[in-house]
């Protein structure tokens, strides 16, 4: 069998490292809008504690990959695996109960639901969230929603936005809404956390809280998938940064490697 | 009080009871889940329609020179329970072709034509459900005769009343559990709903599944206590009062859609006492036309309705003071040091 490594050649396993096998590896992702390629063979491996950047300028394919490896673009050719599990063939919903969660690139709070039920929407409550459940199972989905809000709040307090509980999500700032929605995603506890521009509209101090957030969730062990435009933002918090341009991979590997990639200068620089 | 009098205020209270009901139903669907149902009216036609075959037996299809494609007698509450499965059945037939293939604003014009499609079917074909005229002879429940007075609507308001209330714990239970909040969520936004790993079709069917059987159970009653039932009564611009009520009333909010059933109930009852205009199909088109006017002016003015849906806390802790932070939108600069863990 052999080991794929960043935009290897093919293999019938997820990549492995040492013992371990990857949390996310995407492989030879393909996808055309008729005659037009918006991604063309590009393949990615991500680890636990670690977040991998993915840059370009616009229409470099990065939102694309994002969502192939999400599942709201369906794959022409390629393959998702997820903790060894191949889900590329999953619908979205199955794909994030399976351990990938994700943000958008626009502000996707739950506007007219509050903050603390933004996060419950998140939880594993959605496992009760059916009328059976809602009919005749209140002892069972009661006592996890207790234990949930207990989790919300414990992260509430850690994004200092506990006073905002009782709220609805669209009162809120538009940063503090980003916030609201890494939450939400991290409320289902995932293995992989897809952020599609997170930082975007967010001022430099919004940024750094953000990416201060980032990081400690990288320590407690999440992988993280940073989609981002903007290349001193991935370069400040991503660990291996991978580049776009025209749907392929220009470059990969730390963000100082990328970055003074002459390929990649010169797209950005045209861009 | 004259016996007229009782029966004119034990059907306006009981048109009150059952826009009520439907409209929770409707709100289930549209006001939880999104999904516009301007065929909604088709699904308490149902009900109707199967309380009415289920009940009224060969002996009324005779009695009544009627015709329709069964018959059968069966004793309460049997025909009305059989209303509700028919409607939640025949929603997830719909719901599997409507909801699964076609996008929201699509449902909403197929559901629209669907409720066309099945008028025009019911009135063309007379050997299905007695064409134009409708069924008449429906047996009241438990009626002791035929005329069984002011004493039995009384009772019969009483039965609906309680069949309101168990309703009304039926959808509040719900809203308030976590298949409330998933459809509240999927209404505010499905893409960020199916990336938490909501099924989105499967809480589409759902709702559509409980507000079809609803819509049924409303049929039923009304086909019981109208004792007839025809095409006339179930015109798709029924449908458009339930989303005045629910609209007006207060999307979201069982109690403000109860209130906006008796301004529909209300207005309706009024036009009674507006002196005609021309035919009665201008008198029709009037009524239809204010309750369009009202549902826009509510639309503009106060979308929330008269009594909002409410703030769902949880655990009713005390609400914060809000500090609306401004709104970032400067060009994010370089940031600072890697920030490492």
């Amino acid at each position: 069998m052999r080991t794929p490594t960043l935009n290897g050649a093919s293999a019938t396993a997820p990549a492995q490292h040492g013992d371990h096998v990857a949390l996310l590896e995407a492989r030879h992702l393909v996808k055309a809008y008729g005659g037009n390629i918006a991604v063309a063979d590009v393949s990615l491996d991500l680890q636990a504690s670690q977040i991998l950047g993915i840059v370009g300028p616009n229409g470099a394919g990065k939102s694309t990959v994002g969502g192939l490896i999400a599942g709201s673009v369906h794959c022409d050719e390629g393959e998702v695996w997820l903790s060894g599990r191949r889900i590329d063939k999953l619908p979205r919903w199955q794909r994030a109960r399976a351990g990938l969660s994700r943000t958008f690139q626009l502000s996707s709070e739950f506007a007219r639901l509050t903050v603390m039920e933004n996060l419950l929407a998140g939880s594993e409550l959605r496992e009760f969230s059916s009328v059976r459940y809602g009919l005749l199972g209140r002892h069972r989905w009661k006592a996890v929603e207790e234990r949930q809000v207990d989790h919300a709040r414990a992260l509430l307090h850690e994004f200092q936005l506990e006073r905002y509980e009782n709220e609805y999500a669209n009162r809120l700032s538009g940063g503090q809404r980003r916030l609201v929605e890494i939450m939400r995603a991290l409320m289902g506890q995932p293995k992989v956390l897809l952020l599609d521009e997170p930082m975007s509209g967010l001022n430099e101090r919004m940024i750094n809280e953000v990416g201060t957030h980032l990081a400690r969730l990288r320590h407690e062990g999440l992988g993280m998938l940073l989609i981002e435009h903007n290349v001193d933002v991935v370069g400040a918090f991503a660990d291996r940064v991978m580049a776009l341009g025209e749907g392929r991979v220009l470059a990969s590997g730390t963000a100082e490697e990328v970055m003074t990639n002459e390929v990649v200068m010169n797209v950005y620089l045209r861009g | 009080m004259s016996s007229a009098f009782q029966a004119y205020l034990t059907s306006a209270l009981l048109y009150v009871l059952l826009y009520t009901i439907a409209s929770w139903g409707l709100n289930l669907q549209f006001g939880a889940a999104g999904i516009i149902n301007f065929g909604f009216i088709v699904f308490q036609a149902i009900g109707a329609y199967t309380v009415a075959i289920f009940s009224i037996g060969h002996s009324g299809l005779v009695a009544g020179a009627q015709t329709a494609f069964a018959a059968f007698s069966l004793p309460f509450p049997i025909p009305l329970v059989l209303a509700v499965a028919a409607g939640a059945a025949a929603s997830a037939v719909v719901g599997v072709v409507v909801l699964r293939r076609v996008k929201r604003d699509y449902q909403a014009v197929v559901l629209f034509v669907l409720a066309l499609i099945a008028l025009y079917v019911v009135d063309a074909i007379p050997g299905f459900l007695n064409g134009s005229a409708g069924l008449a002879l429906i047996p009241q429940p438990l009626a002791p005769n035929a005329a069984p007075g002011a004493g039995y609507d009384w009772a019969f308001l009483g039965g609906v009343a309680v069949l309101a209330v168990l309703c009304w714990a039926f959808v509040r239970a719900l809203h308030e559990s976590p298949y409330g909040r998933a459809l509240r969520a999927m209404r505010e936004n499905d893409a960020a709903a199916e990336a938490l790993g909501y099924n989105l079709f499967s809480l589409r069917m759902t709702a559509f599944c409980v507000g079809g059987g609803l819509a049924a159970l409303t049929g039923g009653i009304f086909a019981y206590f109208l004792t007839t039932w025809s095409p006339a009564g179930w015109g798709y611009e029924e449908t458009f009062w339930l989303f005045t009520a629910v609209i007006v009333g207060g999307m979201g909010n069982l109690g403000g859609i109860f209130v906006g059933a008796l301004v529909v109930v209300g207005l309706q009852q009024a036009f009674q006492y507006i002196p005609s205009v021309g035919s009665s199909e201008v008198g029709v088109a009037l009524q239809v036309g204010l309750a369009a006017l009202l549902t826009i002016v509510f639309l503009w003015l106060r979308p929330q309705g008269i009594l909002p849906e409410r703030l769902h806390r949880i655990y009713g802790r005390p609400r914060g003071a809000i500090e609306v932070a401004p709104e970032a939108t400067e060009e994010p600069e370089v940031v600072g040091a890697h920030a490492d863990a």
